[in-house]
């Protein structure tokens, strides 16, 4: 891992990629208008959803006070996703109505609340990085 | 516990993100391939159907090709996707098997497990660093008293053996480095119930850092270590170390005890070691002109009191100027195996011989030579390792001396009860015929078995009977409590050694003696007379009857007394 340089945590940087990939992904899908299902690709849904499982994963086990409260707020956003993206499921496999603007409404809501816990991540995140004295 | 929680979450990680990374493109796969519906029309698999499709397919491989049958491109995936998940599972149930048989986490679970263990300790304990020869035979033997100990060993095996022990009840224990700060802090060094701190491991530094740490931490309690060489004896011993105790001066003064003293030493053997020496024993001559082979730690400490005494003695020694011994005429150069350097330092007219080397079959070859020269010499020997303990057993050796015996004898003398430790400390001051008397009661209580020794307090937790009667303004003298407990005009096997009152020491107090409350009162008989005189101290109808002979309380004991006495 050369061009990380060797002053720094090789696991923080990779928990960094993830973290804010889930807010890029995040955002993509939540721009658009909310009653409308074209403007919001499920590909993203899928994407920032997978990508947050593993920045959470990335947290287990980690002993310190910020690693709990990244755990704890990256946890938020996959609850937020994982109930978007079973209110899709729900709406075109199941529900009579099938994509409506009331449930594309409500899944991008909830992907809004998810991306509010991954910038909350994010910020955290540059806060820790910005106390490390070099 | 806490630490095992992390340490599982961190190594899942791994298989974790396997897991959800292969999922997540076995997905993608289903949803991007183009399929066939019933009629032959071309779609996609919705993400909802392809999540439901490889999560069976992952756990099962069954269920068969949902919604519509597959084209040979979706089967061409499905191949693909069985192999990857059943590697991603076979990865993270692996992974989660080597957590559980991982060394790190055992030990992580065993440390929790021990500091749980020592935590919940509702009786005083004492800590035992070092498990080894000392530490095992000391362990067993206060774990037969009665008393709560807790062991740390740094090597396994060690720790495997505790565990075959079989002790009479469950010992906490744990294999570490118990030099360590944090493993003394899991023993319980700050537990307000651990009541003193035994050192026996074979490093004299770790030694004195565990003494240093109990010390710090609680000046008052009392703190017992092994030592191998004067420099840390001195070291342990500037900062109030309670009881330092190195082998070779131990022995050293019982040996001069033993050459002087015979009686008062005889006493001390009784009351020091469980297997006593005959009362005969102090017949024999002893002074005169001592042979002494070997002039290490063992050789300098008996020197040194040789000379105090002023008793003349031959060095044999291998490597004379090495010790730092001038030649003189009584330094031998050679190792004491051979019959000519025994008769160089006139063995023939001496009265002793001490095999003092380091190496076991030499001390056994000086003993058997000596002993073809001079048949009448008193041999003493020095046994280096307890494998060979039956072997020296047959040379039919005098005074044998056996490092881990008697440190271990010693400890548990210093253990059992302080006032034990007192008695010895007055008994140097008093004569020989004092003494001579006093091992004829002994001999004349005990017999050949063990001479056990055991303190009385006369206060409220221990003695609540006779402290209640004393409150009341009764008189109960010493040899009422000597009386046994069902007929009152047998007595027990046991006699008073030392009575202490406020500070003053009474030695071999008479049984007319009348008792006062917080008077200490050590014993010593065979062990069955202390149960029954620690049983009768604490009954009152068991005390008034020794005391008058009169049979109180209820119904019930009435009852049982006449059942018991046939009265």
């Amino acid at each position: 891992m050369l061009i990380l340089g060797s002053k720094m945590n090789t696991e923080k940087v990779v928990f960094a990629f993830f973290i804010v990939l889930a807010l890029t992904l995040n955002f993509g899908f939540f721009l658009g208008e909310m009653t409308n299902p074209e403007h919001h690709n499920v590909y993203e849904l899928f994407f920032a959803t997978a990508v947050s499982l593993i920045a959470t994963v990335m947290k287990f086990g980690d002993r310190t006070h910020m690693g709990a409260i990244l755990l704890a707020t990256s946890l938020v956003a996959d609850l937020q996703l994982i109930i978007a993206a079973v209110i899709w499921g729900w709406a075109v496999q199941v529900s009579d109505a099938g994509m409506d603007g009331a449930a594309i409404a409500s899944i991008v809501s909830l992907s809004g609340g998810a991306l509010l816990a991954n910038l909350l991540s994010a910020v955290l995140l540059s806060i820790e990085t910005v106390m490390i004295r070099r | 516990m806490n630490y095992v929680a992390f340490l599982i979450l961190r190594r899942l990680r791994a298989p974790l993100i396997a897991l959800i990374v292969i999922y997540s493109v076995l997905i993608l796969g289903y949803v991007l391939i183009p399929g066939e519906d019933a009629n032959g029309n071309a779609y996609r698999m919705s993400f909802f159907h392809a999540f439901y499709f490889v999560s069976f397919m992952g756990s099962t491989i069954g269920f068969g090709e949902l919604p519509y049958a597959f084209t040979a491109a979706q089967r061409f995936w499905t191949i693909i996707a069985i192999y990857s998940s059943v590697i991603a599972w076979i990865y993270s149930i692996g992974a989660v098997v080597a957590i559980l048989r991982d060394e790190s986490f055992l030990r992580l679970l065993q440390r929790g497990r021990f500091r749980y263990r020592v935590t919940s300790e509702k009786e005083p304990f004492y800590i035992v660093c070092g498990y080894g020869l000392t530490g095992s035979s000391v362990v067993e033997k206060m774990t037969k008293r009665g008393m709560r100990c807790v062991v740390i060993d740094m090597d396994h095996a060690r720790i495997e053996a505790l565990e075959l022990d079989s002790l009479p009840f469950d010992v906490p224990n744990l294999c570490a480095d118990a030099s360590d700060p944090d493993i003394l802090n899991d023993a319980g060094i700050e537990h307000k119930n651990c009541i003193g701190v035994v050192c026996l491991t074979n490093d004299d530094h770790a030694n004195l850092s565990i003494a240093i740490t109990s010390k710090l931490l609680k000046p008052k309690r009392m703190v017992v270590s092994r030592v191998a060489t004067q420099d840390y004896a001195k070291n342990l011993a500037s900062f109030g170390t309670d009881h330092i105790l190195d082998p070779f001066e131990i022995f050293a003064d019982y040996l001069i005890g033993a050459i002087h003293q015979p009686y008062q030493h005889l006493i001390y053997d009784w009351l020091i070691s469980p297997e006593h020496k005959a009362v005969s024993s102090a017949y024999t001559k002893k002074q005169g002109m001592w042979v002494i082979c070997g002039y290490g730690r063992f050789g300098k400490a008996l020197k040194k009191r040789f000379d105090q005494q002023d008793m003349s003695t031959v060095i044999i020694e291998p490597k004379p100027e090495l010790r730092g011994l001038e030649t003189t005429v009584n330094v031998v150069k050679g190792l004491g195996t051979e019959a000519d350097t025994l008769l160089e330092a006139h063995i023939t007219s001496a009265v002793g011989v001490i095999a003092g080397t380091a190496d076991d079959a030499n001390n056994l070859s000086i003993v058997m030579t000596a002993r073809e020269l001079n048949p009448d010499l008193i041999m003493v020997a020095r046994q280096n390792h307890r494998l060979n303990r039956s072997v020296f057993g047959a040379a039919g050796i005098d005074m044998l001396m056996d490092p881990s015996k008697i440190i271990s004898n010693h400890i548990l003398a210093l253990l059992k009860t302080p006032l034990l430790i007192e008695f010895l400390d007055r008994l140097v001051a008093e004569q020989e015929e004092w003494s001579k008397e006093l091992i004829e009661c002994m001999e004349a209580l005990v017999g050949k078995n063990e001479l056990d020794s055991w303190s009385l307090v006369l206060d409220k937790e221990s003695a609540p009977a006779v402290y209640q009667e004393l409150r009341m303004g009764k008189e109960i003298a010493l040899q009422d409590l000597m009386k046994h407990p069902h007929e009152r005009r047998k007595s027990l096997d046991c006699m008073p050694l030392l009575l202490k009152r406020n500070d003053s020491l009474i030695m071999t107090p008479a049984g007319e003696t009348t008792l006062r409350i917080d008077d200490e009162v050590l014993m010593c008989g065979l062990s069955r007379a202390a149960s029954w005189m620690l049983w009768l101290v604490a009954n009152d109808n068991a005390l008034r009857y020794v005391v008058s002979g009169e049979e109180g309380g209820g119904y019930v004991w009435k009852h049982w007394v006449r059942q018991h006495l046939g009265k």
